[in-house]
């Protein structure tokens, strides 16, 4: 199958069946808070429709363009990062100002960020393999979206854009000297914010607090032990009713390996690993640097984004709240993520060339 | 580039399978222990009540049902907190809980109770404002129809330590098990705010409702027992005072009261010592009216006949040196029998005890159930113990002759006069006659009688009660037309040793009609003011009462 068309296909799978995982986890939270269980996935469905719209106007639409909007895009980008963090405009929601309401949508501007750093970093690295040049763009979007506080998006930010770096410029040493100091810095991080330092612990420790700040590793496991290899089936998961946190967003792989078992967990991993080895093939293949570099910034930011939030379900890595790609409930996440496969689609087309 | 890409791609593979081995580990090696944690923490089992049994009159009213009461909660965010509505919401309600209701302007609880043990009618007067943000939970409770009147039999309904409903005294505490049936349980799982999850499967063990008890009461003489008594303990002063009525052949509980009492629906509001029937856990020492006991035991035992007279009668007699009088200090030298009973005569009953001898009389003392439980069936009767016979002193079985120095309850002596009334068979007293359970219906009959005296002597000791009746003290207040039995006491109350002068319990048994008895009754008052005597006092009270009952049970009086 032609590469463009099979990531159209695992696109789409991956939407209907994020649609699918959205109907089940959110019932309970949508019957409890809005009387309508359907709630969730009604609104996600309009996000997928509007979302897949985008994605297939975008894949015919030629992304070489994108090159010259790579700058206005970044200065909107960080308009908007610092407008959001402004109260008033911003609204705040469980501790974090991430959002802007427009009326009819909340925009997520850390969202967008993933995105425009994938068109600045593509434009930027075909000129120059400057790591000054590089630092600058990635220092400002996760500064930013670091002080929301989004660290989980930050750290997609940085981390994708790392490797993307890495890959393009092969600079292996500047970023073994950044390594550390990034290092250093994320420890100060997590350690100056007690929230942090206790899922951090968490992380080490998953039973330190059972019913405190562990309690969520500890559900989203119990979630994954209860399914087993096959899963107690779908819709029926017994951890969504409000036992798990963040149910329907940063907690969802957790339902889908309670309800699908060890099988559809897996299933899940190797579609997203097969988008991903498909993505890195497009970069591979791109006829022009600019192209080569987009595929692999969006890749790299999609399987970060992906596996970072798949290890934190599993305890593989400390808790950080970010939203599984194409899953999670989350307007702008998914808009975002059609967006830039949109592209990838396009990169995929024109490598036949 | 495709080489770092490469790199690339075998890192984000080797994520993946870090990913997979982890999942595994989860999901294969530790799934059936989170598994198990996880189904401890969804399931619960949720008790569903069983409905406690009905306790029934002897017509099938309840003297114990139950009812609904409400608990008034206010969630606070949800309410109108203007002063008018307050207001309105304040006057519905009881004033004790007025400041509850001042609390919710202020309160930032999401669930506030106002108010407890509403009753239906304030529920729907509450209701009736149409108050957003206010609710009610039902909560079965107790319902006694026939208020603290029979609050000594039926007991009442606490909670024990883990707040389970448990009868205490009485019938509730004596039928406690069979009342409180089994309750059920629903094995269910939960979400993490405890409500229950619809999809899950759900396994249902139904309770199994308590059992109905039908009792010997009636309703009215009950009712007609309770007026008696309440006008009686004014009239004469008394601070309390107990009237029992058994239905003669059968050994049934037809009423009993004492006063004062308590109110069972708000028992925790009286105090502790109330709880008790004194009819069967007050001791007391029973006076002039043992002396029907212990005269028709010489009568069955052929110690004496009716026509004996006694040889000792002229004056005080000395037992174990102490002097005996009788409590006018008139003695009659030659009485027969029947003059002993008539005159209460107490230097007369030691001679006819000095006649049986101690081991013949504590023997009858014994077989009219005297020392032992009756076994009624309500919870906390009591029976004060009889010494062994080698422990009684001349002056002991000789002052028990005429009821003093010996520890009786008033359900014991009631009893054993009943005995007399029954042709000499002792017929043990109950009160339950039906129990239906699970849709089984149990009749209970008596239980078998004691032949405890011939019938003969039966026969010849209430031809004495009658004339005791008849021509003693207590002629004037007998009912014109009426045959009845039935003797006086006044019995001192000892205290630290001796007795007190200031106390005593007077009161009056007996059994009508005489010639074929439908009842047998006993009247105690304690310390009454307006006149010390058995005969001045609860024997009015008898009479009164009696005509009633005669009434009720459509007994005409003779003409003669």
């Amino acid at each position: 199958m032609a590469r463009h068309r099979l990531i159209a296909l695992l696109v789409i799978l991956l939407v209907f069946f994020g649609l699918i995982m959205v109907a089940s986890a959110s019932v309970v939270d949508a019957a409890r808070d809005f009387g309508d269980k359907w709630y969730y996935l009604k609104l996600q469905s309009v996000w997928a429709a509007l979302g897949l719209v985008v994605f297939f106007l975008v894949s015919r639409w030629p992304h070489q363009r994108l090159a010259k909007y790579a700058r206005p895009l970044f200065w909107l980008t960080t308009v908007l990062l610092l407008a959001v963090l402004i109260p008033g405009i911003g609204t705040k929601l469980l501790g974090a100002r991430r959002w802007i309401n427009l009326g009819f949508f909340n925009l997520q501007p850390a969202e967008l960020a993933k995105f425009s750093i994938c068109v600045y970093l593509a434009a930027l690295l075909k000129k120059t393999s400057s790591f000054a040049a590089f630092l600058f763009p990635v220092a400002v979007f996760s500064g930013l979206v670091f002080l929301e506080p989004d660290l989980g998006t930050a750290m997609v930010v940085s981390i994708g854009s790392l490797i993307t770096y890495f890959v393009i410029t092969g600079k292996i040493t500047q970023m073994a000297l950044a390594a550390p100091v990034a290092l250093l810095l994320l420890l100060a991080v997590i350690f100056l914010s007690p929230y942090r330092a206790s899922r951090f612990q968490d992380f080490l420790n998953s039973s330190h607090d059972t019913q405190g700040s562990s309690y969520q590793i500890r559900q989203a496991l119990l979630a994954l032990g209860s399914g087993g290899i096959t899963g107690v089936g779908l819709g029926q998961s017994r951890e969504k009713y409000e036992f798990l946190p963040e149910v329907t967003t940063d907690s969802i792989f957790a339902v889908i390996g309670e309800e699908l078992g060890l099988i559809g967990a897996v299933v899940l991993l190797v579609v997203f690993f097969l988008l991903i080895s498909t993505g890195l093939q497009v970069a591979a293949r791109a006829p022009a640097p600019f192209s080569a570099n987009l595929a692999l910034a969006v890749t790299s930011l999609l399987a970060v984004q992906a596996f970072l939030n798949i290890s934190a379900i599993i305890a593989l890595l400390p808790l950080t709240g970010i939203p599984l790609p194409f899953i999670s409930y989350g307007g702008s996440s998914l808009v975002i993520v059609l967006l830039s496969m949109g592209i990838l689609v396009n990169i995929a087309r024109s490598d036949r060339l | 580039m495709t080489t770092r890409i490469r790199l690339i791609h075998l890192f984000f593979f080797i994520w993946l399978l870090l990913i997979i081995a982890r999942l595994s580990y989860w999901q294969i090696v530790k799934a059936a222990d989170l598994r198990a944690q996880a189904q401890q923490q969804y399931s619960t089992s949720l008790i569903l009540p069983a409905s406690r049994g009905e306790i029934l009159s002897s017509d099938g009213f309840p003297l114990v049902t139950n009812t609904e009461n409400y608990l008034l909660y206010a969630q606070p965010q949800l309410m109108p907190k203007d002063f008018a509505t307050l207001t309105k919401l304040s006057s519905a309600l009881p004033a004790s809980d007025s400041a509850a209701v001042a609390m919710i302007p202020t309160s930032h609880l999401s669930w506030l109770p106002l108010a407890r043990d509403l009753d239906a009618q304030t529920k729907a007067a509450v209701a009736a404002l149409h108050i957003p943000g206010l609710g009610f939970e039902s909560q079965p409770v107790r319902y006694y129809p026939e208020g603290s009147s029979s609050a000594y039999i039926t007991g009442f309904v606490g909670q024990d330590a883990a707040g389970n409903p448990v009868g205490y005294f009485g019938l509730e505490g004596y039928y406690n098990r069979l009342l409180s049936g089994k309750p059920g349980r629903l094995l269910e799982q939960q979400d993490a705010f405890a409500r229950p999850i619809l999809i899950s499967d759900q396994d249902r063990i139904p309770p199994q409702d308590g059992g109905t008890i039908t009792t010997s009461i009636d309703r009215t003489l009950q009712y007609l027992a309770w007026q008696e008594l309440s006008a009686g303990i004014q009239k004469y002063q008394t601070d309390s005072g107990t009237i029992s009525i058994m239905d003669t052949s059968t050994g049934r509980i037809l009423a009993m009261v004492a006063l004062p009492g308590y109110d069972p629906a708000h028992y925790a509001s009286y105090d502790t010592s109330l709880y008790k029937n004194p009819v069967i856990s007050d001791f007391y020492e029973p006076g002039s009216t043992f002396k029907t006991v212990v005269m028709s035991s010489a009568l069955d035992l052929g110690a004496v006949t009716p026509a004996s007279r006694c040889t000792i009668c002229t004056g005080p007699v000395t037992l174990s040196g102490l002097l005996v009088h009788d409590y006018d200090d008139q003695y009659h030298p030659n009485s027969t029998m029947a003059d002993i009973i008539l005159n209460s005569d107490n230097v007369g009953m030691v001679g006819v005890a000095q006649k049986m001898g101690r081991d013949e009389l504590l023997s009858y003392i014994r077989k009219f159930g005297f020392g032992k439980l009756t076994g009624i069936d309500l919870q906390e009767e009591t029976t004060p113990e009889l010494r062994p016979d080698a422990a009684w002193e001349d002056v002991d079985w000789g002052t028990a002759a005429f009821g003093q120095g010996i520890a009786v309850t008033r359900l014991q002596l009631l009893a054993a006069v009943n005995a007399i009334a029954n042709h000499g068979l002792y017929m043990p007293p109950r009160l339950v006659t039906r129990i239906t359970s699970g849709g089984t219906t149990k009749d209970l009959p008596p239980p078998p009688g004691i032949q405890v005296i011939s019938e003969k002597a039966a026969y010849a000791m209430t031809q004495m009660m009658v004339n005791g009746v008849n021509n003693g003290e207590v002629r004037y207040y007998k009912p014109a037309g009426f045959v009845i039995a039935g003797k006086t006491g006044t019995a001192q109350v000892p205290i630290a040793g001796h007795y007190d002068p200031n106390a005593a319990i007077a009161s009056f048994v007996g059994f009508a009609p005489a010639d074929n008895p439908r009842f047998t009754m006993l009247v105690t008052l304690k310390n009454p003011k307006n006149g010390q005597w058995g005969s001045t006092t609860a024997a009015p009270l008898w009479f009164d009462l009696a005509q009633k009952i005669f009434r009720y049970y459509n007994i005409s009086p003779h003409p003669n």
